[in-house]
C-alpha cells in the first residue's frame, strides 16, 4: 500500500515547479497575460524538454509509458502557475493518434512538440460529452461549428469529436476551415470557434472505450490543473494574510480571516489524493476509471472557482485590479470549471454511471 | 502508486484470514464470555492490544502501520470484535505506558485492556470547555492522600466506571494556567463522588456530570510529575493510528444513505431519482471520497514515518463537515419520516427514522473532542502559521 507519488514523479514536480517558478513570477505573468495572450513559447519549449507529450505513448507506441499519474502531476504545477500552453490538450492528442497508428507520420512532430494540437470538443450548449457529440461527418468531410476551442491559432492540428463517439484530425490549413478568435475572459487559455465548411478530416480507428479513455483522461489532467489553481489561490492568500496590515495588525490576526484561509486550505487539500485516486485508477482501475474522473473533476474544478473568489475576498481591493496577478488564476479556475462540462452536468453522468 | 500489498504483507493477510476463520464464529458475538476469550486469543496472536506490553495483557509486538490497516479490514469483513472501545483502552491505558509508574502500569493496565476496569475521563468543566486549561476541579496533598474538590461535565459512561482519570488543578504559584494542572487516578466508588447522568438531545444517556466533594486518592495515583498534566494528557502514543478509519467509516455511511435513498419513497417515486437528491448525493461523495483517499496517503506516510502535513491536522473537521451533509440529505430523504423518534427495545427495531440519531448526533461529533472552530484555529495556526492568537488568562 503505497498512496504516494514516486520519488521520479517528484523529482519531475520539482524540476517543472523551477522551471515555471522562474519563468511566471506575478510581475511578468501579468505583462504576459496583457501583451501577448496566447501560446507561451518559452515555456512550450521548456515543458516539451521535460518529455512530457511522451509520458502517455507506451514504449511500444514509440512514447515512455509512464502512466497519467505522472502527466497529471505536471498539470498541478502547470495550474499552480496558470502556464498559458496547451500541454495537456496536446497531450491527449498524441495518445489518441498514437493508439489509432503508432506509426501515424504526424506523430514524431507532435512528440517533439514542433506541432502543437488541440482538443475541439464543445459544440456550445453544454454539449462536451462524446455521447453529446453532434457533429456530423460525410465523405471524410465536416460541416459545422466547434466552439470553445484553446489556442486555435497556435494549433497544427485538432482533434474533433463527432457526431457517434468518434474522433477525428483536421489539420490547420484543412480547406473550409474558418479560425474564429473569442476575447476571452481567460488569457492564459484563449478560446476560438471553429467553423468548418467541407473541411476534410481523418476519422480516427479507436474503439468506443478509447475515446471515452481520451475524455476521462482529459477529465483528470483538468482536475489535476485547477488543484494546482486552488493550491495558489490559497497559498498567496496566506502570505497576504502575512503582510497586510489593518487596525495596527496584521490581518492574518483576525480569527475570521484565519477561519476563512483554513477553510479554503480545507477545501482544496483534500483534493490532491482525490485527482490522484482517479489518475491511479486510468493507470491500473480502469473500470473505476470514468466514475473516478468525473468526481475529480466535478469536485476540484468546483473547489478551484470557489477559493479564487475566496481569495479575491481576502485580498480586498487590489485583487478587483487587472493589474494584481490574482484574476488570471481565477478566469482560469473559471475556464475549466466549464471546459468538458459544469460540475453539476457531469454529477448528472456519474449517478447515472453507478446505476443509482 | 501503489493500492495493493506487496508479497510480505499478503501473506501476513491470509495468516490473519486463516486466524478468523479458525477462532471467530460471527453467530456467537452475544456471548460475551465467548467474545472475551476471542479478545484473548487475538491477543495471542498479535492482532489486538499490539502495542502494549506482553507483561500487562498487551500482545507486545513491533508498531507496524500496514499489518495493523490489515488487521482492521480483516476484522471487519467478518465482524470480529477489535479491541475494547472507551477512555480505558483508548487513552488511559496508552497514557499509563507512556507515563505511568511501574506499579500503576502492573495495577491498571492489564484490567483495563481485560474490560474489568472502565474509565471515565475527567476533563471538561461547565466553566472549561475549549479552554480546558482554565480548569478549576483542585487536589490538595493532604498527608499522604490528595483530596480533590469540584465538578467534571460531558463524562462518558461515569456512571458504569471504577476509575477515572481527571486533569485537576494542584499548583497555584505557576507561570502559566497549563502549568498549574496535574493527571490524577481516581476512584469512582467512593462517598464524594456523585454521578449525574445527563440526557443528549437524542435520548439515551451518554454522558453525565461528575461532583467531586473531598474525594480522596493516594499521593501516588498521581501520573507523572505535579503540573505535569497537561503535557501527559497530550500524550497520543498512536504508533498505528488508524488513519483511515473514520473515513471508511464516512463512505459506508455514505453508502447506506445512498441504500436509503433507493427505498424512501417521494412523490411517487425512488428518493434517488430526484435530481436534487441525486446532485446533493454526487456532491458529497466528493468530499467523502477527497477525505478517504486522504486518509491512505497518511496512512503512507505513517508507513513511512514521516508526517502527512497539514492534510492531518484536517480530519477531524473533514468529517464532522461530512456528517453534516449527511444529515441534511438523510433528511431530505426521510422527509416526514425525520419527524419520528426512534426507538430501540428487545421488541421493536426501527426503521429509516433511525437516521434521526445522525441527524442529531452529528452536532454532538462537530462539538466532542474539539469543536470546528478550534479545528480551524488549530489549521490556521499551526497548519498554515498564521500569527497565534495570545490568551488573555
Amino acid at each position: 500500500m503505497y498512496f504516494d507519488l514516486t520519488e521520479e514523479q517528484y523529482m519531475l514536480k520539482d524540476s517543472i515547479e523551477s522551471m515555471l517558478a522562474s519563468k511566471n513570477e506575478d510581475a511578468q505573468q501579468v505583462k504576459k497575460y496583457d501583451d501577448k495572450p496566447g501560446l507561451d513559447r518559452d515555456i512550450w519549449l521548456a515543458l516539451v524538454a521535460v518529455g512530457l507529450p511522451m509520458v502517455l505513448p507506451t514504449e511500444e507506441q514509440g512514447g515512455l509509458g509512464m502512466g497519467l499519474l505522472t502527466l497529471a502531476v505536471a498539470a498541478e504545477v502547470q495550474g499552480y502557475y496558470a502556464a498559458a500552453t496547451p500541454m495537456q490538450d496536446h497531450c491527449l492528442v498524441v495518445k489518441a493518434l498514437a493508439d489509432h497508428n503508432a506509426a501515424d507520420g504526424r506523430l514524431p512532430g507532435l512528440l517533439a512538440g514542433e506541432q502543437v494540437a488541440v482538443l475541439a470538443w464543445s459544440e456550445g450548449q453544454g454539449n462536451w460529452l462524446p455521447s453529446q457529440w453532434g457533429l456530423v461527418e460525410h465523405d471524410g468531410r465536416l460541416n459545422g461549428v466547434k466552439r470553445d476551442v484553446i489556442f486555435a491559432a497556435d494549433a497544427d492540428f485538432f482533434l474533433v469529436g463527432l457526431q457517434g463517439q468518434r474522433l477525428a484530425m483536421v489539420a490547420k490549413d484543412a480547406s473550409g476551415l474558418v479560425i474564429e478568435a473569442v476575447e476571452s475572459v481567460d488569457r492564459t487559455q484563449p478560446i476560438s470557434t471553429l467553423t468548418f465548411q467541407n473541411t476534410p478530416c481523418e476519422i480516427l480507428t479507436l474503439a468506443a472505450s478509447q475515446v471515452g479513455a481520451i475524455f476521462d483522461a482529459a477529465l483528470i489532467l483538468q482536475a489535476a490543473e485547477s488543484f494546482g489553481l486552488g493550491r495558489h489561490s490559497v497559498q498567496i492568500s496566506v502570505v497576504y494574510a502575512k503582510t497586510r496590515e489593518q487596525f495596527g495588525r496584521l490581518i492574518g490576526e483576525f480569527q475570521a480571516l484565519k477561519h476563512q484561509l483554513a477553510n479554503m486550505a480545507l477545501e482544496v487539500e483534500p483534493c490532491q489524493a482525490l485527482y490522484w485516486y482517479a489518475a491511479h485508477a486510468w493507470d491500473a482501475i480502469p473500470e473505476e476509471a470514468p466514475r473516478a474522473a468525473v468526481i475529480a473533476n466535478a469536485h476540484i474544478t468546483e473547489i478551484a472557482v470557489k477559493t479564487a473568489r475566496a481569495a479575491v475576498e481576502v485580498h480586498g481591493g487590489i485583487a478587483i485590479t487587472w493589474e494584481f496577478v490574482l484574476h488570471i488564476w481565477l478566469k482560469r479556475a473559471m475556464h475549466n470549471k466549464v471546459r468538458f462540462g459544469l460540475p453539476a452536468a457531469q454529477r448528472a453522468r456519474s449517478a447515472l454511471l453507478e446505476d443509482w | 502508486m501503489d493500492l495493493s500489498y506487496n508479497a510480505e504483507y499478503d501473506q501476513y493477510r491470509a495468516e490473519v484470514v486463516a486466524f478468523l476463520v479458525k477462532n471467530w464464529n460471527l453467530a456467537l458475538a452475544r456471548d460475551e464470555t465467548y467474545v472475551a476469550s476471542f479478545r484473548k486469543n487475538a491477543t495471542q496472536a498479535g492482532y489486538l492490544y499490539r502495542n502494549f506490553p506482553k507483561q500487562y495483557g498487551g500482545a507486545g509486538v513491533a508498531p507496524d502501520v500496514l499489518q495493523a490497516q490489515i488487521i482492521r479490514e480483516e476484522f471487519a469483513k467478518v465482524r470480529a470484535p477489535k479491541e475494547l472501545g472507551g477512555n480505558g483502552t483508548m487513552m488511559l491505558a496508552p497514557t499509563l505506558v507512556e507515563y505511568g509508574t511501574d506499579q500503576q502500569k502492573e495495577k491498571f493496565i492489564a484490567k483495563t485492556l481485560s474490560g474489568e476496569y472502565r474509565w471515565a475521563q475527567g476533563y471538561s468543566e461547565p466553566g472549561a470547555g475549549s479552554d480546558l486549561a482554565s480548569l478549576k476541579t483542585k487536589a490538595e496533598l493532604v498527608g499522604d492522600e490528595w483530596v480533590i474538590n469540584g465538578q467534571k461535565i460531558w463524562t462518558t459512561d461515569a456512571q458504569s466506571s471504577n476509575y477515572m482519570f481527571a486533569l485537576v488543578r494542584t499548583e497555584t504559584d505557576v507561570a502559566s494556567k497549563h502549568a498549574g494542572i496535574s493527571y490524577l487516578l481516581i476512584d469512582m466508588k467512593q462517598p464524594g463522588v456523585t454521578v449525574r447522568p445527563l440526557k443528549p438531545l437524542y435520548g439515551g444517556h451518554a454522558f453525565c456530570e461528575v461532583f467531586l466533594e473531598d474525594v480522596r486518592t493516594p499521593a501516588d495515583w498521581i501520573v507523572g510529575e505535579r503540573g505535569e498534566g497537561w503535557a501527559v494528557s497530550k500524550s497520543t502514543l498512536k504508533h498505528e493510528r488508524n488513519s483511515v478509519g473514520a473515513a471508511t467509516g464516512a463512505l459506508d455511511t455514505f453508502n447506506k444513505l445512498v441504500k436509503v435513498a433507493k427505498t424512501e419513497i417521494l412523490d411517487g417515486k425512488p428518493a434517488i431519482e430526484s435530481p436534487l437528491i441525486r446532485e446533493q448525493l454526487g456532491v458529497l461523495e466528493g468530499y467523502v471520497r477527497a477525505h478517504l483517499y486522504s486518509g491512505y496517503y497518511q496512512l503512507t506516510k505513517d508507513a513511512q514515518g514521516k508526517s502527512a502535513g497539514i492534510i492531518s491536522m484536517m480530519n477531524k473537521i473533514n468529517s464532522s463537515n461530512i456528517g453534516h451533509k449527511v444529515a441534511e440529505i438523510a433528511t431530505a430523504v426521510l422527509e416526514d419520516k425525520s419527524l419520528i423518534s426512534p426507538v430501540f427495545s428487545p421488541d421493536h427495531k426501527p426503521g429509516n427514522e433511525r437516521w434521526v440519531n445522525q441527524i442529531l448526533g452529528s452536532l454532538a461529533a462537530t462539538i466532542g473532542g474539539g469543536t470546528s472552530n478550534i479545528q480551524l484555529n488549530i489549521i490556521a495556526e499551526r497548519g498554515l502559521e498564521l500569527p497565534r492568537e495570545e490568551s488573555k488568562n
